[in-house]
Order: structure tokens, then sequence, then C-alpha cells
């Protein structure tokens, strides 16, 4: 019971850690292109409200190197949320329901907050 | 800064950007403290652009250094995961908090923040017994206790959690003050596991690097979304940050700790000053 106790944290624990890095790595990813194709002639947005997300991938399909860059801060923001619905559906199926919901929780909170941020 | 991007201005944000994350890994507290001074005194950013620029590095830094804890399996996800429903929450009040505050009230509530942070610098973390240390079964440690290899000691650390709703409470705050000033929100909560809720301060440390990226995000999204962010000038940041952190964590092998750590103490005292003075001078 032990032993699988700890194999099934085990697996929770690769997944987040993989999560964790994959969102990381296309964040840097999308960020270090949209930089290099600021630097080569596209002009950077200055601050203000960000366009909406059809027109980012819009922009950043023709080449807009500013576009890319807010991808890239779209993915790492949205990266612990990620991290937060693994460990949700990973305690779901293991029915530990307590934990699950407390998942659900935060992640009701993360979503709240983007619509305060986008919609205020 | 953005409307003309230039190589030698991205290279100067990278520059300051790893500078903040090496003496974060180094120090061992959050770049936060350091690169918000940077940003506004150094390059006269307004201080909610430098709260921004700084909650989205917390973001990156946070989300490297957890992965590499949860794999090692010291962070206690069950016990991050619980309090971050009250450090989220702290933080969209905080973020929500710092968009009706003046920039010379942030200035000051930072310079304010400062002050406990490098006392704390200056006395080092302290060892304190560690909490009850004994391999159990599961049933013992509680829902929220873990266990995690200590390959320095060859053992096996196991935990139970103590004053859970005292930890809610600090996250809270932690979250708050996050929101609030773009920091981690470490300097509480690691105290806050380790002395309320008798979590081994390995564990505690990993634990609250775990739970930061959430907190961070919560209020990220708030700032983004009205605007405070500079995409450019961030990710450049970002990138430096995360490059800094990654040299900080060969360097923390290299440099002697309390020299270094006093040095810095007494810097960010300064630097509290300073932000003070803005504050109240305008």
């Amino acid at each position: 019971m032990l032993m699988d106790d700890d194999r099934r944290r085990q697996v929770l624990e690769i997944a987040v850690h993989w999560t964790l890095l994959a969102g990381l790595a296309v964040s840097v990813v999308l960020m270090v292109i949209g930089l290099v194709l600021a630097l080569g002639g596209g002009q950077p947005r200055s601050s203000g409200p960000p366009p909406p997300i059809a027109s980012l991938l819009r922009g950043a399909f023709k080449g807009q190197g500013r576009d890319w860059i807010d991808l890239g801060l779209i993915v790492l923001i949205a990266t612990p949320g990620l991290r937060v619905i693994v460990l949700g559906f990973g305690w779901a199926f293991e029915r530990q329901w307590r934990f699950a919901a407390v998942a659900a929780t935060v992640l009701t909170l993360l979503t709240a907050s983007m619509f305060l941020g986008f919609g205020g | 800064m953005d409307a003309h991007l230039s190589i030698g201005g991205l290279l100067g944000l990278l520059a300051a950007g790893a500078v903040t994350g090496s003496l974060g890994a180094v120090l061992g507290t959050g770049g936060g403290v350091f690169l918000v001074p940077i940003l506004v005194l150094g390059l006269g950013l307004p201080m909610h652009q430098a709260v921004a620029t700084s909650i989205l590095s917390v973001v990156a830094t946070s989300s490297a250094v957890a992965s590499v804890n949860v794999e090692r399996g010291t962070a206690n996800m069950r016990l991050g995961m619980t309090l971050e429903i009250a450090t989220s929450a702290g933080a969209i009040v905080g973020g929500l908090t710092a968009g009706l505050l003046t920039p010379r009230a942030l200035e000051g509530l930072f310079a304010v923040l400062l002050v406990p942070t490098a006392i704390l610098m200056w006395r080092g973390r302290r060892g304190s017994a560690e909490a009850q240390p004994k391999a159990g079964s599961d049933e013992s440690l509680g829902a929220l206790g873990a266990r995690f290899e200590e390959p320095a000691e060859g053992r096996t650390v196991a935990y139970r959690v103590r004053r859970l709703w005292g930890g809610l409470g600090v996250s809270f705050l932690a979250g708050n003050v996050s929101g609030l000033l773009g920091i981690g929100g470490g300097v509480f909560k690691v105290p806050a596991l380790h002395l309320l809720c008798g979590v081994p301060i390995k564990a505690a440390a990993a634990t609250s690097n775990f739970m930061i990226g959430v907190t961070a995000a919560a209020s990220a999204f708030l700032y983004y979304g009205r605007g405070s962010v500079r995409p450019a000038l961030t990710s450049a940041v970002v990138l430096g940050v995360l490059l800094g952190s990654a040299l900080g964590s060969v360097l923390n092998q290299r440099i002697g700790g309390a020299f270094v750590r006093k040095l810095f103490a007494v810097l960010l005292g300064a630097v509290a000053l300073q932000m003070a003075f803005r504050a109240v001078r305008g």
C-alpha cells in the first residue's frame, strides 16, 4: 500500500515537473523569437491592455515580433495554472477527491483573476 | 524603451535581469527585492510597471526551481496546493489594491518591506530544531504530512503538518504582499511553514517555492490585463533573470555565504532608504 502510494506520488511529481518545464520552455522560445523579430524591424507594443489572443495569433503568423512576445508572456503566466490542472486531474484519477477539490478551487481563483484582469 | 528596442537596450535589460536572478539564487531570496529597485531607481521605470515586470519574473523563476524540487520530492504538493487557496486569494486582493494606490504609496510600502528583509538577510537562516523527523506509516503523518529523502544524512525525513489555519492566514498575507509589491513572498511563507506548521526547513523552502508560481500568476493576470506590463522590456528581463538564476545556482556552491549576505543586507538597507526618500519627496 505504501509503495503504491509512493509510486502514484512519483508519477504525479514527474507529470508536474514536465508540465512546468514544458510551459517555461515554450514561453522562452516564443519570447526569444519575438525579441529577435522586434529587433529586426517590428515595433514592440508599448504598455497598455493587450490585444485579444486571436489578434495576437494572426500577428504572430504574419511575423510580428510584438505578438510573439505577448504570446510568450501569456504562456508563462498560464504555466502555473497548467500545473494546477495536471495535479487536479491526477488527484481525481487517484480518487483523492479532497485534493482534487482543492485544485479546482485554486483553478477557480486563477480563472477569476484572469477575468478580472482582462474583463476589467 | 519599448518603442525603440535596440540591441544595447536589450542587452542592458538582460544584464539587469541576470544580476538580480543570480543574486537571488546566491542569497537564497527571491529576485524581486532587488529587481524592483533596479527597475525603478536604475532604469526609471514607473513603480507599477516595475512590479508587473517583477511578478512575471517571479513566475518564471518559481516554475524553473519548482520543477526541480518537485522531481526531488522535497516540495509537499498537497500542502502547497491547500495553502495556494489562501495565497491566490491574497494575491488577487493585493493586485487589485495596487491598482488603487499611487506609485509613491507603493514605493513607500516596498521600502517598509525591505527593512525586515535586510534584517533577515543580515542574520541569515538560523538552524532550528527540525520538526519531529520520524519515519512512520503514512497514517501517522495525516493528510498533509509527507516524507522526503535527505541524501546528505542518509535518512528519510517524515513530518506532520500542524496549525494549518495559521499557515493559511500567513499565506493570505504573503499573497497579498506578493500581488502588491511584485515579490514572491517566500520571506513570509518559509518561516510560517517551518516555525508555525512544523515543516522541516528544506521542505518548507521547496514547498514555498512551489506555491510562489501560482501566487504570482494570480496577480500577473491582473497586471497584464490592465496593461501594466511592457512586453518587450518584461520578456528581456525575464530571460535575463532565468539565465542569472542558473548562473547563481552554480556560483552558490563556490561563494562564501556570510560576508556576501551581510554585504547585500547593507545594500538592501540603503535601497530601502532611497525608496523611502522617493516616496516621501516624490
